[in-house]
């Protein structure tokens, strides 16, 4: 296929190649990125619309099931959702395990739904491109709602929440101690939080948790001037405040588009993209360097062994990087 | 050549790695076999999708495009694995992606071997006796 097919494709909305154009971006060939490139520059013009939310969650939060049962409910109202899934866990050997449509098993089905699960295994920074070139593909293909999930651990929700319109974070009700364990970062980026599994006997603990949860974010400096985030409670299987969130997301959007403050936050993630391009760039140039890729094995051995500090290692790896550094570098 | 070997030039050749998905299309839970064989890929250097419980053929194609996968591996638990693989290979190719391998996995009897061949099938495998060999051999399907 050529990059004109899969551009017209995608804007044709033909599922097998908006999923054979993800694999595209995901691939790790200079000769895919190429075309990679080529076809999200020319979608481009066709996205900007989509609501695009990031939902995250410490493991066993329940965020599958959420967003099951949301991505359901938009569907029903004639949205077109696509699921992406930022950084599934993955194994030693590199190979990984992606398991999050077994529990997206209706959503799964629905014709207005698209979800994409990508494995973070063996890339080197990576995600981030590659997740904000996916949604770029998703809009240009008729989504008009953009779920991106990711676990919250690690810096996959600082990320995230660096390319969505609206940052979601799903909490549990614990036994009266809910803000221990809880990054102080990860309320920061919220601009809502939803406490899930309220339902049957766990709906009292998640009233109390949704107080202590809203004294937090009173000490915290709200980052918008116009949006204070909600602390709201929600169940995935009664379904209870599903649509409370649905309704917050959009009286969010309302008003960033009204203030302006919608473009600004587009306008500063833009300038996000591009550094984190540059860093992860950065970062595949010093592997790909053939100075670096002829001394690492032996460096690393080195320091394994005890024999060269990990100071003087790193320091003589970026000095060989610097060293084999060549005009050839610039072209292409 | 070791599976490994195999594997890295997989990735060098494609850009990922050979992405498989395990589905039992069948109305049980998922049974030992399953994530036995999810992780065994796993560890081999595979990336793994898991189809969700109560799949249907046709959501499982579904699946496998959306996820782009190269090989579709079919657990059968029951004995209706004839018609689940006809309908499987139907829905595949109602969509243009007869190009995703199946492979089908359990105690199907010598016997029935040519007739799931002829519906697409590229390999069977003796579940119970899945292990890295078998696997290796199942890399050779991409050449």
């Amino acid at each position: 296929m050529q990059t004109q097919d899969y551009i017209d494709g995608v804007l044709a909305k033909n599922r097998r190649i908006v999923a054979k154009t993800i694999t595209l971006i995901e691939s790790s060939l200079p000769s895919h990125q190429e075309m990679a490139k080529a076809i999200v520059d020319a979608l481009l013009p066709h996205t900007g619309k989509a609501v695009r939310i990031g939902i995250t969650g410490v493991p066993g939060v329940g965020k599958s099931t959420y967003i099951e049962s949301f991505g359901l409910q938009l569907v029903k109202q004639r949205h077109r959702v696509a699921v992406l899934a930022v950084d599934p866990s993955s194994s030693k050997s590199g190979g990984s395990i992606m398991g999050d449509k077994t529990r997206m098993e209706r959503l799964s089905l629905e014709q207005q739904a698209f979800i994409r699960p990508s494995p973070s295994g063996g890339t080197l920074g990576g995600v981030t491109r590659r997740t904000r070139e996916t949604m770029i593909v998703c809009e240009a293909a008729g989504f008009d709602i953009i779920i991106v999930e990711t676990v919250g651990v690690g810096q996959s929700e600082t990320t995230v929440a660096s390319m969505v319109d609206f940052f979601l974070v799903l909490m549990l009700a614990g036994a009266g101690d809910e803000l221990q364990g809880i990054k102080k970062g990860v309320l920061e980026l919220a601009d809502a939080i939803a406490i899930n599994k309220a339902d049957g006997n766990n709906i009292e603990h998640a009233r109390k948790a949704k107080i202590e949860y809203e004294k937090a974010l009173n000490l915290l400096t709200p980052s918008s001037k116009i949006w204070s985030p909600p602390v709201l409670t929600c169940s995935a299987v009664t379904l209870d405040g599903i649509d409370e969130i649905w309704q917050t997301i959009l009286e969010h959007r309302k008003k960033l588009e009204s203030s302006g403050e919608l473009a600004e936050k587009r306008r500063k993630q833009a300038l996000d993209w591009m550094w984190a391009l540059v860093e992860e760039g950065l970062i595949d140039r010093f592997y790909k360097n053939p100075g670096v890729e002829k001394s690492l094995p032996n460096i690393v051995k080195s320091v394994e062994k005890g024999i060269t500090g990990p100071t003087v290692a790193a320091h003589k790896l970026l000095y060989l990087h610097d060293l084999c550094f060549s005009e050839s570098d610039y072209e292409g | 050549m070791l599976i490994d070997q195999k594997i890295e030039k997989f990735v060098k050749r494609e850009g990922r790695r050979p992405r498989i998905l395990v589905s039992s299309m069948g109305k049980k839970r998922h049974n030992q076999d399953t994530r036995r064989l999810a992780t065994l890929f796993a560890e081999t250097g595979f990336d793994v999708d898991i189809s969700p419980l109560h799949q249907t053929p046709r959501g499982t194609a579904r699946m496998a495009i959306e996820n782009d996968v190269h090989i579709i591996c079919f657990l059968s638990t029951g004995n209706n694995y004839k018609e689940l693989v006809m309908e499987l290979a139907g829905a595949l190719k109602a969509e243009q992606a007869e190009n995703i391998r199946i492979l089908v996995g359990g105690a199907i009897p010598r016997s029935d071997y040519d007739f799931i061949h002829s519906a697409g099938v590229d390999q069977i495998l003796d579940s119970v006796r899945i292990d890295k060999e078998a696997l290796n051999r199942l890399i050779d399907l991409f050449g």
